[in-house]
């Protein structure tokens, strides 16, 4: 099932920045991705939490930079 | 060089389908319908400008602007800079021609003592607050009303987060939730005073979705972004559909279905006693869907039914039925035999004098829809869910007949019609059309253009498709500052003996540039500095297709001819535009006397899609003072 997020993940960080989904790797990072600035940032994370039906915490977001981050973040709110 | 071919985009609607309401699609279409200006037209520029940040907002506007057919392209000015912005003469809001300028001021950013101080505040003093935010926010649609053409939409405020007094609200002197309510009618009465300012209701969106599900604390906390990302796409949608309302001329027919749309079962095989209608569910569904439909005649929408069944049959259902909320009379138009929809349809439009884009069709059966759908592409055909029960909100949410405002004539349209039909019954008696415009005892008048009809003139630029000579579409701010500038912009009314047509016709001349001063000095009585010109050309001539045939046409131009002669000028230009619809005005100018100017079509143009480009006409004034042409058809009354 954690293969199913990790592309689910992947998929909807492929939607929001534009990315074709073999460009998405699970060590992809912000600073490897020009589209994702500040104001990708906020439609990446309601992207997400829309996709999974969780909420982030607020302490989260800023720190939610790279594909490991979001998974783990996923992980620690229960998502399989 | 070697051309590379890229694989041609997927069509529109094929992305569209896509939408599942989720951010990542609404983002992902957003991208996949850029440079569409092959399906969608030239990208309307819509500017927000706002007390929080809105570019959030850019997947969601993008994409519902889709929806309804257009391309945008917002821009959205720094947050809380809304002064600034609209003052600035040299800055980015001008930077190109605005399509629409939204302001959204939210007291929670401009007044909290208003809103979480609430409690603290003296009635007087509430309102005191209250009146400034009007006014401040009304300083700013002026400003830039006087900067820019733009059409302008206002955010009305949402019901707030929370109450500030809690469970006491409602007991106060003055309630939040009526100062909230006292302030959008401030808002709503102050912008009517302004051209082409409308309300945007955020309030209604809010209460759509719940004040819950509307706000989001966290994304305003961290991005200023008040509003959930549900709540974004719903007020992207509302602006959509708000914003086609104002460049687009809605339906006017809504095409009604008799089986298990207006009643229950079928009732031919049902009979009168067997059909649902009244009383229990299911009755009930379908009693309320036509008080909904009751609703879209009230505001001006004409009713018509297109049903297979005997007719014998449905004047007997409308005679006896006790359950019926519309009655036989409410519809302009019947179409109930075995013929096929599109059939039936045809005969509609052709009956009422109107294009098929007039008209909307509500079936419930799908096989029919999809009939006219492939048959009669111009028709908007709603889609239907299954139940009755979801019947009235699919004809609300169609958005088929949206009107930004209501005027005397669209309340009294549905009687306008029925004194038609009378009226087409003394033309089946008479023995020539003179006879018959005779008998019509038509009184026509004629005034200059003022802030009383200037709603409705604006409403008949914006619709009137086939006898239009040019189909400009000119807002009130536009035609405000022609005025200003030297036109001659004239209404006209017609009554006949069988009732008030309302207004039905318009005509805007404007002074020709560079024709100079007129050769007999007679000054200008229009205000303007300098010459007068030696000639006037008439920007846009039209006339609801209600008149057409009449030659009230004639009345109107000769108004014209007397005042253009008036302020100077010699000549009159009479310009034709072709379009797809305009076919009924080819020949006006040629009618009236007018040659062509060199380039234009010597031949009859009834044929238009063969005409490539726009014709000229020309019209010498005499140096006499012209008079009314005399008439027999009807009289003329020019009373401004």
């Amino acid at each position: 099932m954690t293969d199913d997020v990790n592309a689910r993940v992947q998929r909807t960080l492929a939607k929001v920045l534009d990315l074709p989904p073999g460009q998405i790797r699970p060590d992809t990072h912000q600073k490897s991705v020009p589209n994702w600035d500040s104001l990708h940032h906020v439609h990446l994370l309601t992207a997400l939490e829309a996709e999974f039906t969780v909420s982030i915490d607020p302490e989260d977001w800023l720190e939610l930079t790279s594909v490991p981050a979001i998974l783990a973040c996923l992980a620690r709110l229960g998502v399989r | 060089m070697i051309a590379v071919a890229s694989p041609a985009p997927p069509p529109l609607a094929e992305l569209l389908a896509e939408l599942d309401g989720t951010p990542a699609s609404y983002l992902r279409l957003a991208r996949g319908i850029e440079d569409r200006s092959a399906e969608l037209g030239a990208p309307r520029r819509i500017a927000l400008l706002a007390s929080f940040t809105t570019e959030l907002l850019a997947p969601y506007l993008v994409v519902e602007a889709a929806r309804r057919q257009f391309a945008a392209a917002p821009y959205f000015a720094p947050f809380g800079q809304i002064e600034q912005v609209i003052l600035d003469g040299a800055g980015p809001l001008y930077a190109a021609p605005l399509d629409l300028c939204v302001i959204a001021v939210r007291l929670e950013d401009t007044a909290p003592a208003l809103v979480d101080g609430f409690v603290g505040l003296s009635g007087d003093e509430a309102r005191r607050q209250l009146a400034e935010h009007v006014a401040r926010i009304c300083a700013c649609v002026r400003a830039l009303r006087q900067r820019s053409a733009a059409r302008v939409l206002v955010w009305n405020q949402p019901p707030p987060r929370r109450l500030a007094a809690g469970l006491a609200d409602p007991g106060l002197a003055l309630a939040q939730a009526t100062l909230v309510a006292e302030c959008n009618r401030a808002l709503a009465a102050e912008l009517a005073a302004i051209p082409d300012a409308y309300v945007f209701d955020a309030h209604r969106v809010a209460t759509e979705l719940g004040t819950a599900a509307f706000y989001d604390a966290k994304l305003a906390a961290l991005a200023r972004m008040p509003f959930s990302p549900r709540a974004q796409a719903a007020l992207a949608a509302q602006l959509a559909r708000q914003a086609a309302a104002l460049w687009r001329a809605p339906c006017k027919v809504l095409v009604l279905d008799l089986d298990n749309t207006l009643w229950g079962g079928v009732l031919g095989e049902d009979g009168i006693a067997g059909i649902a209608l009244g009383g229990d569910y299911p009755g009930s569904a379908f009693t309320a869907f036509q008080r909904v439909v009751a609703s879209y005649r009230d505001r001006g929408v004409l009713l018509a039914i297109a049903s297979k069944n005997n007719e014998a049959d449905v004047t007997e259902a409308f005679a006896q039925h006790t359950g019926l909320v519309l009655r036989w009379d409410d519809f302009v138009a019947r179409q109930i035999h075995w013929n096929d929809k599109a059939t039936s349809l045809r005969a509609i439009a052709a009956e009422l004098n109107l294009g098929l884009d007039a008209l909307a069709l509500f079936d419930d059966n799908p096989v029919e829809r999809a009939w006219v759908r492939r048959e009669l592409p111009e028709v908007t055909v709603i889609d239907v869910p299954a139940s009755p029960l979801g019947y009235g909100d699919a004809l609300d949410a169609s958005g088929a007949f949206d009107l930004v405002t209501i005027t005397r004539e669209d309340r009294e349209r549905t009687r306008l019609y029925q004194s038609d039909q009378a009226r087409q019954r003394l033309a089946d008696t008479a023995g020539s059309v003179d006879d018959f415009l005779r008998a019509l005892a038509m009184r026509i008048s004629i005034g200059a253009i003022g802030a009383d009809t200037l709603p409705r003139v604006v409403q008949l630029l914006a619709k009137t498709n086939q006898f239009n000579t040019t189909t400009r579409r000119h807002g009130q701010a536009e035609l405000e500052a022609m005025i200003a500038s030297g036109a001659i912009a004239l209404w006209m009314r017609v009554e006949d003996r069988f009732g008030d047509n309302g207004l039905v016709g318009v005509a805007i001349a404007v002074p020709e540039p560079g024709t100079g001063s007129n050769p007999v000095g007679v000054a200008m009585q229009t205000g303007t500095t300098g010459a007068a010109p030696a000639a006037f050309r008439i920007d846009s001539f039209l006339m609801s297709c209600r008149v057409l045939g009449r030659r009230a046409e004639h009345a109107l131009l000769g108004a014209i001819a007397r005042r253009a002669h008036a302020a100077g000028a010699r000549a009159l230009i009479g310009e034709f535009i072709p379009s797809k619809k305009n076919a009924p005005a080819a020949d006006f100018y040629r009618d009236a006397g007018f040659t062509p100017e060199p380039g234009t079509p010597a031949a009859g143009m009834a044929d238009v899609t063969a005409i490539a480009a726009p014709a000229r006409w020309h019209l010498a004034l005499p140096d006499r003072p012209a008079s009314a042409p005399p008439s027999d058809l009807f009289e003329v009354l020019e009373v401004s």
